[in-house]
Formats: structure tokens, sequence, C-alpha cells
């Protein structure tokens, strides 16, 4: 623990702490839906159509962050309306909005005269240059994302586990799938600055995962999920600068190999249910 | 006193432009226990499907309890095809009954009056002692009490069941059927299947439905209407003149 107290006395190790605290908070609640209801696909493609926010956030001379949360929201939207039309199977609209919305952030970033300094970041992120500001955001996103699953919560695992019959007893279960979408939209803006617009699917699915192998009851899931997601990427910030290396990938390789490990483990012995 | 409680009248459905339901009409009495039998592909879960409002018909008159389908869902028990779930998902048999609470209204947990309802109707299916149990790690036939008790929550007045028995041992069947027969004192019951034994053993009116539907409101089967519906999905395909199969009743 000594190492602890010796990064803390640098500021931007106690904002990079703060940050991956509440990434957790986010990732561990909103990803149990994503491995649960399996839409991990969806939420790759929600993530990283979000990348034309931050094109347009460099285009507008906007903070990019502030960017993203409107147009994650509505790529989240198109892909969970496009995708339910007929004739047109729902991995191929994930495929073209998860595309467009990368190449949309590219041509805004184009158009935007200079240099775009902190474009790589965005991309595969860096925890240890996160400014006040954003856990701001990040704090804030939080909220939402709790009070909204808080709210909703046996709603949604009725819409989770069967939508169709949700729908029967008259649960609102369309809606809620795109307030879900919404959600994950509003996680990939918290961790953009943890791991980054194309690692992000990985800390909404490896925590959620291991944590299955646990239990069986969807809340304690999340707390043992938000408790994985923030050990990875404490680890992951503490080897990072250990050896100097970047921390999102840090990060998303600590929890792959701890999802590695609990493959060996006899699954649910810890919790009965 | 009979009344009706669902009545198609010349409901025509299509998927892909191609018709997956052609003019059916039909009149559900109170208290009827109908069985509708049909090939596979014959629009049977699509049938029920418009009776739940989860599929609005081309042309066509739905009516559930006199009202439009959507009003009165609360009012409809339905027993989807089990085979459809994610037998993985972190959810217990009890939370899986309660779900069929979950629309009486929206925000906030279960009230006091849910939970006493998901244990008794759980109590009724013999399933209370799995209630903390996740909803995988049940038998087929287990199972599909609990789906029974999801349905039966909402306290409805007709109860749908798709296929209800595929994939269920024979001896559980009989078990499961037994329960559909204390039921049918109270409720309407209208089951698909392609079970013909149990629906002939079990049912007091029998429909048989590929695209069209023929119904006589008929009731009692002999053992020569068990025989004739054996071959009436059969005679179906190979002729397209069902009629002359049921027109024996």
């Amino acid at each position: 623990m000594v190492w602890m107290i010796e990064i803390l006395q640098y500021e931007f190790m106690v904002n990079a702490l703060t940050a991956a605290l509440l990434s957790a908070i986010a990732c561990g609640i909103v990803g149990v839906y994503v491995v649960v209801k399996r839409i991990v696909f969806i939420s790759g493609g929600i993530a990283h159509a979000s990348f034309g926010g931050i094109g347009l956030g460099y285009f507008l001379e906007i903070e990019p962050v502030l960017c993203v949360i409107p147009f994650s929201i509505a790529s989240a939207l198109s892909i969970g309306e496009v995708s339910r039309r007929r004739g047109l199977s729902e991995d191929s609209a994930i495929g073209i909005i998860w595309a467009m919305g990368m190449a949309i952030g590219i041509i805004f970033i184009s158009l935007t005269p200079g240099y775009a300094p902190d474009l790589f970041s965005y991309l595969f992120g860096n925890i240890l240059t996160v400014p006040h500001s954003d856990l701001l955001i990040m704090l804030l996103l939080d909220v939402v994302i709790v009070t909204i699953v808080y709210l909703f919560y046996k709603e949604f695992l009725a819409m989770s586990f069967d939508e169709e019959f949700a729908t029967v007893v008259g649960v609102p279960a369309h809606k809620l799938y795109l307030l879900l979408l919404c959600l994950v939209a509003l996680t990939a803006v918290v961790l953009i600055r943890v791991v980054g617009i194309i690692l992000v699917i990985a800390l909404l699915t490896i925590p959620a995962t291991v944590s299955r192998r646990f239990t069986d009851v969807l809340w304690k899931m999340m707390i043992l999920s938000m408790i994985f997601s923030a050990i990875f990427s404490i680890t992951g910030i503490y080897l990072s600068y250990l050896f100097d290396l970047p921390s999102g990938s840090m990060i998303i390789l600590v929890s792959g190999v701890v999802f590695l490990l609990s493959l060996l483990m006899p699954s649910r012995h810890i919790f009965k249910y | 006193m009979k009344s009706e409680v669902i009545g198609l009248r010349d409901v025509w459905v299509y998927h892909d432009g191609l018709p997956v339901l052609e003019d059916v009409t039909i009149s559900i009495q109170r208290h009827d226990f109908l069985g509708i039998i049909g090939p596979n592909g014959g629009g049977k879960t699509t049938l029920l499907k418009v009776m739940l409002g989860l599929i609005k018909p081309e042309r066509g008159e739905v009516k559930v309890l006199g009202g439009d389908p959507l009003r009165n869902r609360g009012c409809i028990g339905y027993v989807p095809q089990h085979s459809l779930f994610d037998h993985d998902f972190p959810i217990s048999v009890m939370d899986v009954v309660l779900t069929g609470r979950a629309g009486q209204r929206l925000f906030g947990s279960y009230t006091d009056q849910d939970r006493k309802l998901a244990h008794d109707t759980l109590k009724m299916v013999d399933m209370l002692p799995f209630a903390k149990r996740q909803i995988g790690k049940l038998s087929g036939g287990e199972r599909q009490r609990v789906f029974i008790a999801r349905a039966l929550v909402t306290k409805p007045e007709v109860l749908l069941l798709d296929e209800p028995t595929a994939g269920i041992d024979a001896h559980v069947q009989t078990e499961f059927y037994e329960i559909l027969e204390k039921l049918k004192e109270k409720m309407t019951i209208v089951m698909v299947s392609h079970d013909l034994t149990a629906i002939s053993i079990y049912v007091d009116k029998i429909a048989c439905l590929n695209r069209r539907l023929f119904y006589h409101n008929s009731k009692e089967l002999t053992s020569d209407d068990l025989e004739a519906t054996y071959q009436c999905p059969v005679e179906f395909i190979a002729h397209g003149i069902p009629h002359r199969v049921l027109k024996e009743h």
C-alpha cells in the first residue's frame, strides 16, 4: 500500500483514481445489463459511433466530452430504432451506424484547422490526464444512471428477461430498451477518459462477466461488477505508472487476465443465491 | 351465462407480403378450454400474438372482453414457448413470477400485495420451495409451472399457452395438464399445441389452423375424432381440404 501513499501525492494521480472509481459505478451497473441482455455488440456500436461527437466538439470548439453526450444518445436511439425494422438485420444496422459515427468524427476533425492534440487519448483513453471538469461530468452522469436504474429496476429486469412478456403485462418494454441504450451511451461517455472509445466495450463486459460467475442475483452482480471494475482500473493505473505504459490498455489487460483466471474457478461457489 | 371473451372477425395478417393468417374468424366464450392444432408455420403463435395485441392485423377486427386488446392486456395471461428464453439469465423463480406484476405501476419496487400474490401463485403450482432458485436450474416441467405462475399472477380471465408441453417428459406433462384441469373451472384457456393426444383428452373444443382456421365450436372428442385430428394437419398439407376431416366431428 506504500505505492498508494506515494502516488497520491500527485494531483493527477488523485484525479485518475477518482475517475477510476466514478467509472466503476457506471460500468458496473450498465455493464451488467449489457451482458445479461446480450447487447454487447450494440453497445460497441454506440461507443464507437460516439466518436462523431468528439469530432463535432473539435469542429465547434466545444469541450468534446460535452458534445459526445447528445451525439452518443442520438446514435443509441438510431441503432435501437433501425435495428427493429423488418427486413434489416440487427447486426447490419449496428455495423453501419458504428462506422458512420466514426466517419463523421474523422471528417469533422479534418475540417478543423490545426492539429487535434488529444485525439489519441479519446480513442485509447488516458486516465492520467483527466481534468477536474471531466470528473464533474462523470459524477453527474453516474447520478443520472444510478437514479434511472433505481427507479426502473423491476421494469428493466422484466424487460431484459423477456421483452415480449413484459409488453404483454403492460411494461413499456421498447421504450425501456431505448432508455437502456441511452444509459449505455452515457456510460460510454464516462469511460472515454478512462479507456478510450475503442476499449469501452471491454469495461462494459469483463467486470460483469466475471461477477456473473459469483452470483445469480442481478443487483449483487452490479455491486460485484463495480468492485471488479474499480480493482481492474486501479491495478491498471498502478502498472501503467510502474512500467510507463498506456493506462487504458493496461486496465484492459488486467481485466482480461482476471477474466481468464475466473474461467479456471468453479463457478458460483461464493454466493449460492 | 356464456359470453364472448375473445372475438376475431375476418382477421388477415401478412408477413413480408405473404399471408400468415387468412380470414380468421373465431369467437371464444367464457370458460372455453380451446385447443388449437396445426402444422408448424401454420400461424398458431401469430394467432395468439394477435389476441395479445402484440401483432396488429392488416385487416379485420380483434376484440378482447369487448374492447381493444391493448386496453385489456391485464386480463390475459400468456405462457410463451419456453424454448425462447435465456437459461443463464440471473433471475430467481420468485422474480420471474413477480415480472408478471411489473406492469401494474411504473417506478419503485413491488408492493407487499404483489409479493403475496406471487407467493400464493407459486404455492398453487407447487413451486414455492424453489422460489429462490435461479430459473435455469429447474427441469423443463418445473420451469413450465413457473411460467404458468407468472401468467396467473395478474389474475387473468383468459390464459393463452403456446406449445406448453414441448420438450417435457410424458409423466410431467400429465401433472401439467392436471394444473390446467383445475384452472379451467375459473378461466378461459386457449392452448396451442401439436400434442394431439393431450389436446383430445383435456380440451373441450378444438380448432385447426393452417393460415385458415377451421373451427366448429365442437365439444367432446370421441376416438374417431382423435384419429381424425391426428390426420388433420397431414390431410391439410396433402389435399388442402381439411373440412372433410373436421366435418366428421
